[in-house]
């Protein structure tokens, strides 16, 4: 129900678009279409960073002041909880990575070990 | 057990995890060794990209929100999402003297199960060609041992020759003989395999190795069963070998074998990619391709080391059409072609060269000056020889000039056949297209020609030890060589009734 309120305006415009073109079937082909989108569509000013446990109000600020600094433009941090990632940060902004992570070292670690 | 904990020990004690910020895109879409990626904002064109398990890509398309890559090696292991980070890397191979006798594939990888070669260096696959300012003329030549080739068709240091013709004609016979024959002639030869069975790479190690002449051969192979990616690179890896030698003053000659499969590998990957496709379905840089290769063939000057490339193309065509595709582009690229002919190889004439239609636009210059005496007149024999050919099959009585040169016409040709396993020294050539041309060889039977060839071969240079020494220090047919020639040859005739007498019985 909850959801249901959520439903915007366009997502309901389109399946009702559909449903009078008797098109429904085509749902799987634009949620690939939707899916690959999302990959493509990268918010320039949004910067998601996973951790381990919950950051408090001030160490979001604080990633927020560098980020902006960094970048030269104001920045959103989006947080997000991760429990594999072990400990240490994962910042994604703007189609770049850093990843201090214990995850990400052990996985190079890993490669190093086995491909080198 | 304990040495590989011990080794797994010593990784893991030297790693050193490093931070910095990275691009990153995610696969969205896979397959026929092609990806689509989105994301990878800071991609280069022609950068190598890392996928997840140490596999790397190639980036050819750079689209507004996407890029396209060939992926290098299996990617069987990649799905949709993956993450793919960019490198800040071009393709580049490892280069050095220890490449010599191996067969690498066209990343560096061994295929002959040895060892990985010690490198100190490396160089790009992708390279601009050489400007005008390094080169210089073609002025040397490069002995292929072929008589017909050396004679009529010469090949220069830095030339780039097409050899041309339809399947089995003896096509990569003819860079093998050219191989085989530079064993004395310090010229490394760099044999690049592309989309060919794997059992003629095989083959193709065997008998270079049967003649000793891996010791100065480097086989880079993509094979029929590699990617097409692979099959798109091994031309550029080749050329970016013979680069590094040529830089160090050396000689290169490079074989590629061929360049149709070339054309038809980046088909694929362009249709893969979604490229507009143009005749033939090829993209229209296709041209542009084999350019941008053949251009890197090189002559360079003093100042920049003297060194060369000389470039082997081959295409195979189909039903011996030369204005198809592919081979139009080629021959307008390179500096003449070498025309095989499935006629004249199913009549026995091997090497089947049709000398009116192959040419070499740039070899006379780097001819020596005792060839370009001998060979003036062959040329012009030889064609008076086809012209007329053409005419008395209708005609049953002919007059004795024509009866003549018909008779000269058909002795050349007999001396221009020869074994593939037999390259013969240029000044063994000189002194037969001499002694053929002059009139020795008139009275002797076709099917005694061979005979008449090798016996005065040895005959000559036996009694007259010093002669090849004179031809190669000289350069020029001397008269005094010329009168020495002409007595000795006199002499042979008449100490070797068996080989000429059968004629005067006819």
């Amino acid at each position: 129900m909850k959801f249901y309120n959520k439903t915007d305006a366009i997502v309901e415009g389109i399946l009702s678009y559909l449903e009078e073109k008797k098109s429904l079937d085509l749902l799987p082909e634009v949620a690939k279409k939707l899916s690959q989108q999302s990959f493509v569509r990268i918010d320039p000013n949004l910067a998601v960073v996973s951790s381990n446990v919950e950051l408090n109000k001030k160490q979001t600020d604080e990633i927020k002041k560098h980020l902006s600094k960094y970048l030269n433009r104001p920045i959103r941090v989006k947080t997000k909880i991760d429990k594999s990632i072990i400990a240490g940060l994962r910042i994604e902004v703007a189609g770049q990575m850093i990843d201090s992570t214990v995850n990400r070292k052990l996985k190079e670690l890993k490669t190093k070990v086995i491909y080198d | 057990m304990i040495n590989i904990s011990k080794t797994i020990g010593k990784k893991i004690d030297k790693f050193t995890p490093v931070l910095k910020a990275q691009s990153i895109g995610q696969i969205i879409s896979i397959g026929d060794g092609v990806a689509l990626i989105g994301g990878l904002a800071d991609a280069m064109m022609s950068e190598i990209i890392e996928f997840p398990k140490k596999t790397y890509g190639l980036v050819l398309n750079l689209n507004k929100h996407t890029v396209g890559a060939i992926i290098l090696g299996s990617g069987n292991h990649l799905k949709e999402g993956d993450e793919v980070t960019t490198t800040g890397r071009i393709l580049e191979i490892p280069v050095g003297e220890s490449l010599i006798g191996r067969v690498l594939g066209p990343l560096g990888n061994p295929l002959d199960g040895q060892p990985v070669p010690k490198t100190t260096q490396t160089e790009a696959l992708e390279k601009i060609a050489p400007g005008v300012i390094t080169r210089e003329k073609v002025n040397q030549p490069v002995q292929t041992g072929i008589t017909a080739i050396d004679s009529m068709i010469p090949i220069g240091r830095g030339q780039r020759e097409l050899i041309i013709g339809d399947r089995s004609t003896g096509k990569s016979t003819i860079a093998l003989t050219t191989i085989i024959n530079q064993k004395k002639e310090k010229l490394i030869c760099i044999y690049v395999v592309i989309g060919q069975k794997a059992a003629f790479t095989a083959q193709l190690i065997d008998t270079l190795k049967k003649f000793k002449a891996m010791d100065h051969t480097i086989i880079i192979a993509a094979n029929a069963s590699d990617s097409p990616a692979l099959q798109y690179l091994a031309p550029y890896a080749g050329v970016a070998v013979a680069e590094y030698f040529a830089k160090q003053g050396k000689d290169a000659l490079i074989i590629y074998d061929d360049l149709s499969k070339h054309a038809w590998a980046y088909r694929e990957l362009s249709l893969l990619l979604k490229r507009p496709s143009g005749r033939e379905a090829y993209p229209g840089d296709v041209f542009y391709i084999h350019s941008k290769l053949l251009e890197r063939a090189v002559k360079l000057n003093k100042e920049n080391g003297g060194g060369s490339i000389t470039a082997l193309p081959i295409i195979e065509t189909q039903a011996g059409d030369v204005s198809a595709y592919i081979p139009t582009n080629v021959i307008s690229i390179t500096d003449g072609q070498i025309y095989l002919e499935s006629d004249l190889f199913n009549a026995g004439i091997r090497p089947a060269i049709n000398a009116g239609l192959s040419v070499s636009r740039v070899g006379g210059d780097a001819q020596i000056k005792a060839m370009q005496q001998v060979s003036a007149k062959l040329r012009l024999e030889l064609a008076q020889f086809r012209e007329l050919a053409a005419f008395a099959q209708f005609s049953s009585d002919l007059d004795p000039t024509t009866k003549a040169q018909l008779d000269r016409g058909s002795r050349i040709t007999e001396i221009l056949k020869q074994g593939w396993d037999e390259p013969l020294d240029i000044e063994e050539q000189v002194v037969i297209i001499w002694a053929v041309t002059n009139g020795y060889l008139d009275n002797v039977t076709i099917k005694n020609v061979k005979q008449w060839h090798q016996e005065f071969i040895k005959y000559i240079f036996i009694t007259r030890p010093k002669l090849k020494a004179t031809i190669k220090k000289e350069k020029v047919l001397t008269s005094k060589i010329l009168k020495e020639l002409e007595k000795y040859t006199q002499k042979f005739n008449q100490t070797h009734p068996q080989l000429v007498k059968q004629q005067e019985d006819q």
